[in-house]
């Protein structure tokens, strides 16, 4: 596992200006929005995410848009998870496909909940831009937000005979990852890879 | 999340079922809470159903486990499985909480 702060070589273009195949519309109702808002102390406004699948720059990728508040969280980690489902289909012998699913699903979690609950925390929340590709033996999860940057490398790892009861997000992140990356700007970029053999 | 807790003699059992993280934790909050100044000198927490977890969950049941800890008792967890297994073995909680 590596971490870096390089800038990626991705070069999404914004979820509008694909071509997609497939597209989809996913909102919470204006009720749990609300109730969200109450419940974490973060003003939530109604919005809705844009769920698309298609090639973007020669690739295949499933791109999701959503809220950039923690009530999207599960329909991001619903959707990653069909995604990982797909990942291991062709390569259900060479993987411990629930490791590989619960990793996946774990680092990319934490990473969202540091968006919605850091990034955009005391400012008016902007999207959250996840996009998913799978590849014969991996899966990339880009995370792209317009919130606030934070310096991956400066975060230490928790001492865990302490029993932390928190700072364990970003621990989680580059366990259970075979690379993260994390480059601040507008937008800021975390890029998660895994490879599926890893989980052997 | 649905949760539930039920006791027997001197023991406490806590099932969480679906899904406890950064959503749902708050919920929660005020039944820790209960357990804890109730005294409970043994709590079993149940997660054979619970699908998730992540950091701000996991703090909390440490947060649990320190606490009923601190007045002589103690916390176990049981039935655990799959993503929270993998959460739990990664900081090694499972040694400490897993009986």
């Amino acid at each position: 596992m590596t971490t870096t702060s390089r800038a990626t070589s991705l070069a999404v273009r914004p979820a509008a200006e694909s071509a997609p195949v497939a597209r989809v519309r996913v909102a919470l109702t204006a009720s749990s929005v609300r109730m969200l808002g109450r419940r974490t102390g973060v003003p939530h406004r109604v919005g809705e995410g844009v769920l698309q699948w298609g090639v973007v720059e020669g690739r295949d990728v499933i791109q999701l848009e959503v809220p950039g508040i923690i009530g999207y969280r599960d329909v991001v980690l619903r959707t990653l998870s069909a995604v990982c489902k797909l990942a291991i289909g062709a390569n259900a012998e060479k993987t411990a496909a629930d490791g590989f699913s619960a990793h996946v699903v774990s680092a990319v979690g934490e990473a969202y909940n540091n968006i919605a609950l850091h990034g955009y925390r005391d400012r008016e929340p902007g999207v959250i831009r996840v996009e998913m590709e799978i590849g014969e033996t991996w899966i990339r999860v880009v995370l792209r937000d317009f919130g606030a940057s934070f310096d991956l490398t400066a975060v230490e790892d928790p001492d865990l005979s302490t029993l932390p009861e928190s700072g364990l997000g970003v621990f989680i992140i580059k366990s259970f990852v075979d690379d993260v990356a994390y480059t601040p700007g507008h937008p800021n970029t975390m890029t998660l890879f895994k490879r599926l053999q890893a989980s052997l | 999340m649905i949760f539930s807790t039920t006791t027997e003699g001197k023991e406490t059992v806590l099932r969480i079922d679906g899904e406890l993280d950064a959503v749902s934790v708050s919920d929660i909050r005020a039944t820790l809470d209960q357990i804890v100044s109730a005294g409970t000198q043994s709590v079993v927490v149940d997660l054979s159903h619970l699908r998730l977890i992540d950091s701000s969950g996991v703090g909390a049941v440490v947060s649990l486990y320190k606490r009923v800890r601190a007045t002589g008792g103690t916390v176990t967890v049981r039935g655990v499985r799959d993503q929270p297994l993998a959460i739990l073995r990664l900081l090694r909680l499972d040694r400490i909480l897993i009986s």
